[in-house]
């Protein structure tokens, strides 16, 4: 096990350096100059031709590109033109932002996909089976910013305007008293500003999940040991939620870790709408203000959690099914 | 499974003629025309349909460049060429012929699919959304109501709810929000099919050759593969877009096809790998066969089955990521009106106006659902291990 893991990571080196020199050649062979932000009509150009030198632009490209890798390996991703500071101090707390919203509409994602697919499987082709296929679809098929803003428009405003019983915060992370509240408070009050994201960003997974719990459960119930199991006069109950479950489990769990680029990828989206302050609005406000080294960073962070999340679903498999390791 | 009848390697098989051919089974007048074939019909048209659309639109932005009249006159006669080539490749699938060809050469897999296909109702109302969809895009300028651009009176005629007059509202502009669904329909249809024509073809290459190859080829395609796959794609979508500060439509469908090629590619892969040892390889090596043209003529036309699954599903993916980018701000400029564009400019008035988030995004989710229940009754149709 421990030389398989071995492995995996290493395995992983070259793919890490292949995402930064994919995202440095992108950045620096396309048209335009990260030293035009600083150009103005009270700029002399001899303060931008320093701001070049400074940022080491007048310098052949192998050279930039042997400089920002020796930097970023050593974990000095620089300075943020925006925020003034270096990105290293910035990263942190936008990634737990992220980290929170991803791992809520994750376990939102795999509770409520796995309980559509197995009442999917148990009922198989009954009316409530084919209901639920078709609405999965339709959710697998929505644009999350749209679904986003109804969800806005319904549960935030309209829910506000007729003072319904259910009614959440549309943006933010914390409510404008956050501060006063006792611990409990807080954390309910941020369950609350997580509510409306983390459906918007979960919903279309879930519905993914939920075909594959279908197939999942389909496959192990019709096997012999699950009639062994009714044959001994074990109850339905027990049957479906200890004996198949356990084994149509094994190939859910890998998704954990393939949903990760989903995720992250509707992150950029959901958390415009809900202006949550993570990785995904970082990147696209950087990119909007021409904040090259941020872009940088923020794409390689995101492009690092995929591996890692593919890494981790690899694991996983390798942990529940031993055959993998041996390989 | 036997391979397509149309792969030179494998001759058609003469049927005995006491007995009535297999054909016979399926409904009369049909022929040996299968549904997946028409689907690949449907597919092409679309994408010279889109060709010929965004390289001639009269829709503001779509074209950057003034053209040259030697390229414009060029531009004409490909195009020409294409249609006529198009026109050919139609009449040899429907026409008379087919049905006669079909006959002689008995089931092909495709027929079988077919049938299988036809008793799938979801997949038929997926197919069915689609023609639609293409008749409204050809004659948008017929049924449309108004110009995307017309503007009456801007103070008098903004945000007016759904009326007799006009039947989804009006947006901010006073413009009619059906007539700009209606023109974005062609718009965002177009970016569908012309990014997964660019992506399957250059998914399909390169997992043949990483397949057929194997060894190094194959380590370094994969490991690219991989690379790209670690992305998630609208992240580098917009890095890849802002950077290149310069958002015409062109650019989005190119990158759009540029990032969506890496699934088809393992797919043809992992068919391909299996393929290479198979007798037919074998026997058209043996024969002499430069590696080129086993590529082309043995061994991709055998995977065309998986490859046409995953363009349907990929035009529905590519739709919604393009109206991702668009709401973003980075893919179709308005006022060129985008599904995504649409829902992006609704939001502003989201309480005053709810009328012109809603449609657009309906129209999206109708033809999302649409292509992928296509691509699933497909997969169900074409995979033997599938079918009930």
């Amino acid at each position: 096990m421990l030389s398989y893991l071995l492995r995996r990571l290493l395995g992983a080196i070259p793919l890490l350096l292949g995402i930064l020199t994919l995202i440095f050649f992108v950045v620096h062979l396309a048209p335009g100059d990260p030293a035009t932000r600083f150009v103005g009509p009270n700029v002399p150009p001899e303060v931008v031709e320093q701001i070049r030198r400074n940022l080491g632009l007048d310098r052949p490209l192998h050279e930039q590109y042997v400089k920002w890798l020796w930097s970023f390996v050593r974990g000095d991703f620089g300075f943020s033109f925006t925020a003034g500071q270096p990105i290293v101090n910035l990263l942190p707390g936008i990634l737990w932002n992220t980290v929170q919203l991803t791992l809520v509409s994750m376990v939102m994602i795999f509770a409520i996909g796995m309980l559509i697919g197995i009442v999917q499987a148990v009922r198989q082709y009954s009316l409530a089976d084919n209901v639920l296929t078709f609405v999965a679809l339709f959710f697998y098929s929505m644009p999350s910013f749209w679904f986003a803003l109804m969800l806005v428009l319904v549960l935030s405003l309209k829910a506000g305007q007729n003072g319904w019983p259910i009614q959440f915060p549309a943006s933010g992370m914390m409510s404008v008293d956050y501060e006063y509240l006792p611990l409990g408070g807080k954390i309910v009050d941020r369950l609350r500003h997580l509510a409306l994201p983390a459906i918007a960003l979960g919903i279309g997974s879930a519905a993914g999940v939920a075909r594959y719990m279908r197939g999942a459960m389909l496959e192990v119930i019709h096997q012999d040991f699950i009639r062994t199991a009714r044959a001994k006069g074990l109850s339905e109950r027990r049957v479906i939620f200890k004996h198949a479950l356990r084994n149509a489990l094994i190939p859910i769990i890998t998704l954990l870790g393939l949903y990760l680029p989903f995720l992250l990828s509707g992150a950029v989206l959901v958390e415009t709408i809900f202006s949550w302050p993570g990785m995904g609005r970082a990147v696209v406000s950087a990119i909007l203000e021409r904040d090259y080294p941020m872009v940088m960073a923020g794409s390689f962070v995101i492009a690092a959690l995929v591996v890692l999340g593919n890494l981790l679903s690899d694991l996983l498999y390798a942990v529940v099914d031993p055959r993998i390791r041996n390989d | 499974m036997r391979a397509s009848p149309h792969v030179e390697s494998v001759p058609p098989e003469p049927l005995p003629p006491a007995t009535p051919p297999p054909a016979a089974a399926a409904p009369a007048g049909r022929g040996g025309l299968g549904w997946s074939r028409f689907v690949w019909l449907l597919l092409a048209w679309g994408l010279v349909g889109s060709l010929a659309y965004l390289s001639r639109s009269p829709v503001k932005g779509t074209t950057t460049l003034p053209m040259h009249p030697v390229g414009v006159a060029l531009g004409w006669a490909t195009l020409a060429l294409v249609g006529v080539f198009m026109l050919w490749w139609t009449w040899r699938l429907v026409g008379p012929g087919a049905a006669r060809r079909a006959r002689t050469r008995g089931d092909s897999q495709w027929a079988i699919a077919g049938r299988h296909f036809r008793k799938n109702r979801l997949a038929m109302a997926g197919l069915v959304v689609m023609i639609l969809l293409y008749v409204i895009t050809l004659i948008t300028p017929l049924i449309a109501p108004y110009h995307p651009e017309y503007i009456r009176d801007m103070v008098l005629d903004q945000y007016l709810p759904p009326s007799s007059e006009h039947l989804l509202g009006t947006d901010k502009f006073g413009r009619d929000v059906l007539t700009r669904m209606l023109y974005g329909s062609r718009i965002s249809l177009s970016i569908g099919f012309i990014a997964v024509g660019i992506s399957i073809t250059l998914g399909t290459l390169v997992g043949a050759l990483s397949g057929y190859f194997g060894g190094w080829v194959d380590a370094v395609l994969m490991r690219f593969t991989d690379l790209m796959l670690s992305f998630p794609r609208l992240v580098l979508l917009i890095v890849v877009i802002a950077v290149f500060e310069n958002s015409s439509i062109f650019l989005v469908v190119v990158v759009l096809g540029l990032t969506g090629w890496m699934g088809t590619s393992r797919i043809v892969r992992g068919e391909v790998l299996s393929l290479r040892e198979r007798e037919f390889v074998q026997a058209a090596r043996a024969l002499g066969m430069s590696d080129f043209r086993i590529i082309m003529r043995h061994v991709i036309p055998n995977t065309m089955a998986p490859v046409i699954v995953s363009a349907t599903l990929g035009i529905g993916l590519t739709i919604l990521t393009e109206a991702s980018l668009s709401f973003l701000g980075l893919g179709v400029q308005p006022p060129t009106p985008s599904w995504g564009n649409m829902v992006a400019d609704g939001r502003d008035a989201l309480t005053a106006a709810w009328w012109i988030t809603t449609f657009p995004g309906l129209a999206i989710v109708l033809t999302v659902v649409a292509f992928n229940l296509l691509g699933d009754g497909l997969r169900d149709a074409l995979d033997p291990r599938l079918r009930t």
